[in-house]
């Protein structure tokens, strides 16, 4: 009896050793080698609000084929989106008037690509607001974009829009990865109006949280303005 | 001896799972090692990629400004300048990729911006007059400031090469020469006070509101007041906070249209310098030309005056609508102000007034009788044609007369210079699609 309850605690403790390495190797083959990280989805989708090219070439295919009757102008209105639930359950996809990728496959074409520079530009911008700012107040979301954008101009800064964002050490979202998080519309928004001239920061360099900075040369600088939970400064 | 057998049994099974355990384990380790290794790698041939362009760009930048100290014609002069302006971009992109917050590395980033931009103007110029010895001599100092830079960025590289750390980080390393770089007295390069109101610009903060002078300073009250005049159906009118520069304002924050937005008044005079908010429009049922219409009726709310539309967006149903100050037939584009409808309700989510605060001013313009000396191409086919004000990258103003043609689907807006009826600027509508031409 004494010896099988040795046995037991030996066994007990090297069961134990054994689970805590498998998880550990499991730990890190998730966390490193499989890692699918939250790779940004570049196509957008259309919606009943949508605008643009994709739009007149969407209203272009389902009047083609009977779905639609009104007008091909690029505009997604009701009447865009009853052609598409129309188009959608006739094709035997889920119903819901939104084009996502499986509409566009069924539809022949494709969300992404054929999109210009300056709307890429729009996107990289979003995904910073959206990594930096998101939850903050519109204008704050707006005014990160701005900082970008003020950089570019700024000698001191890299010329292009992709420079300043990648610019090693600039921004804690590249660093550490949340900007290659899909932007949410707001997001979108904010960038396209910063580029659009929007600056609530009326010029400003750098901004950060007064509650989690840690760095003493940026707090020297002085505040020009407080938007959010951010503090900006020229 | 039964118990014993099992127990046997035990310790080997218990022996086989652990070793499997303990090689899956090291197996997971080197892969992940491996990867680790050769993403280093790979960051750092980018960075010697940077370091190596970077210098190729500053020997090209050198040899230029030397060619050009020798040369005393127009049209390759202009081309070296064209020449190194762009190579400073290369450059200074180059060194952003390396610069890892380094103080010292940015103010060379700086360096090389400013020297550009300065070449890109000296070669603009020169099309018309000669330079002055001043600038002459600025060319020299550059040349020598950026010799300066190659010899300090060879000399890690050297030791990169000697050391036998080239697989280590380069960035590392790079610091050594940071406080070289650092030691080139920026100071000394004088930048001439013009330019540098410019787009790097650094004097932003001093720029002059032309719009605001000899206004009358509001009080935070009278803001409020006319927050709830010029955004009719606002509640909740709070004061969020003011800026000192570059334009005195109030920051206003508010409800309208049950959506949180906020505003800038400005001190003096109490204009909207800036509101933004957005819709999700999901029904949209006006035209761009009634978004236009409602954005009319806003400015004139907003008490500006004189404002004619000229240029009509859609983004995903918001409407982005340009207003320029018109008079006598003439736009001038340097004071702009933007309005954005939502095309479903017709409300307005937006307004940009910045341009229109800088640069609005009674102007006195002269302009010339006839347009006989300006010759458009015959290829074209000319929608408009009119006389308008357009701003430079260094905030001065000329006088233009504007062509809107199109040529193989192609619709451009060409900008002569009234006077001398030179082609000054060209721009393509890259994407007409939702966009308004008006």
């Amino acid at each position: 009896m004494q010896k099988t309850d040795k046995f037991k605690g030996v066994k007990i403790a090297i069961s134990l050793v054994m689970v805590l390495i498998t998880a550990t190797t499991a730990v890190l083959l998730y966390t490193d080698i499989l890692k699918s990280s939250e790779e940004a989805d570049a196509a957008t989708l259309l919606r009943q609000g949508s605008t643009g090219a994709k739009v007149r070439e969407m209203q272009t295919k389902l009047k083609r084929w009977g779905y639609y009757t009104g007008n091909v102008d690029g505009i997604f209105g009701s009447r865009t989106a009853q052609a598409v639930r129309y188009f959608q359950r006739v094709n035997k996809l889920s119903v819901d008037g939104i084009v996502g990728k499986q509409t566009a496959a069924a539809l022949g074409m494709s969300l992404s690509g054929g999109s210009s520079s300056s709307s890429g530009d729009v996107y990289l911008l979003a995904r910073l607001v959206y990594g930096e700012a998101r939850g903050e107040p519109y204008t704050g979301q707006v005014a990160i974009a701005a900082v970008a954008l003020n950089r570019v101009r700024n000698s001191s800064f890299p010329n292009t829009i992709s420079g300043v964002i990648y610019q090693p050490g600039a921004f804690t979202v590249v660093a550490d990865g949340q900007i290659n998080l899909t932007p949410n519309d707001t997001a979108m928004r904010a960038a396209k109006d910063a580029m659009n001239g929007w600056d609530p920061t009326y010029g400003c360099l750098f901004y950060y949280n007064p509650r989690t900075a840690t760095n003493a040369w940026i707090r020297q600088k002085p505040i020009k303005l407080t938007i959010g939970k951010h503090v900006f400064c020229a | 001896m039964e118990k014993i057998g099992s127990a046997k049994k035990i310790v080997i099974a218990i022996g086989v799972g652990l070793l499997s355990a303990i090689i899956a384990l090291s197996v997971a380790l080197g892969v992940i090692e491996h990867k680790r290794r050769s993403a280093n790698a790979q960051l750092n041939n980018l960075y010697e990629k940077s370091y190596s362009e970077t210098m190729t760009s500053l020997e090209t930048i050198s040899t230029k400004l030397s060619k050009v100290s020798v040369l005393e014609g127009t049209k390759l002069r202009q081309q070296l300048l064209n020449d190194v302006w762009r190579e400073c971009g290369i450059a200074s992109s180059n060194l952003a990729q390396m610069s890892e917050g380094s103080e010292n590395l940015n103010e060379a980033i700086r360096m090389l911006n400013q020297i550009g931009d300065y070449c890109q103007y000296l070669g603009r110029k020169i099309s018309t007059t000669q330079l002055t010895e001043t600038e002459s001599g600025h060319l020299d100092t550059f040349g020598e400031a950026v010799s300066q830079l190659n010899t300090a960025l060879a000399e890690v590289q050297n030791d990169l090469i000697r050391g036998g750390k080239v697989d280590s980080s380069v960035l590392t390393n790079l610091s050594s020469v940071t406080e070289k770089i650092g030691n080139i007295d920026y100071s000394s390069i004088d930048y001439p006070e013009l330019i540098y109101d410019g787009p790097f610009s650094d004097g932003l903060d001093d720029r002059e509101t032309k719009f605001l002078n000899g206004k009358d300073e509001i009080s935070v009250e009278r803001g409020i007041e006319l927050i709830a005049q010029y955004f009719e159906g606002s509640s909740d009118i709070v004061k969020q906070g003011e800026t000192k520069d570059p334009i005195p304002s109030y920051i206003y924050g508010f409800k309208y249209n049950d959506r949180e937005g906020s505003a800038y008044i400005s001190k003096a005079g109490g204009y909207v310098v800036q509101f933004d908010s957005y819709c999700e429009v999901t029904e949209p049922n006006l035209t761009d030309s009634q978004c236009v219409e409602k954005a009319k009726v806003y400015m004139e709310k907003l008490g500006y005056s004189n404002m004619e539309p000229v240029w009509v967006s859609n983004n995903n149903s918001t409407v982005y609508i340009n207003f320029a100050y018109t008079e006598n037939d003439i736009v001038y584009y340097p004071d702009l102000i933007k309005i954005k409808v939502c095309s479903d309700t017709g409300h307005m989510v937006g307004v940009e007034a910045i341009n229109y605060i800088y640069n609005h001013v009674e102007r006195d313009l002269e302009v010339p009788k006839s347009i006989d000396h300006i010759s458009i191409p015959a290829s074209l086919s000319v929608s408009s044609k009119r006389f308008c004000l357009i701003p430079t990258e260094w905030h001065t103003e000329i006088l233009c007369y504007e062509v809107v043609a199109k040529k193989n689907d192609n619709t451009y807006y060409i900008y002569y210079e009234a006077k001398s009826g030179e082609e000054e600027k060209v721009m393509l509508v890259i994407d007409e699609d939702g966009q308004l031409l008006i």
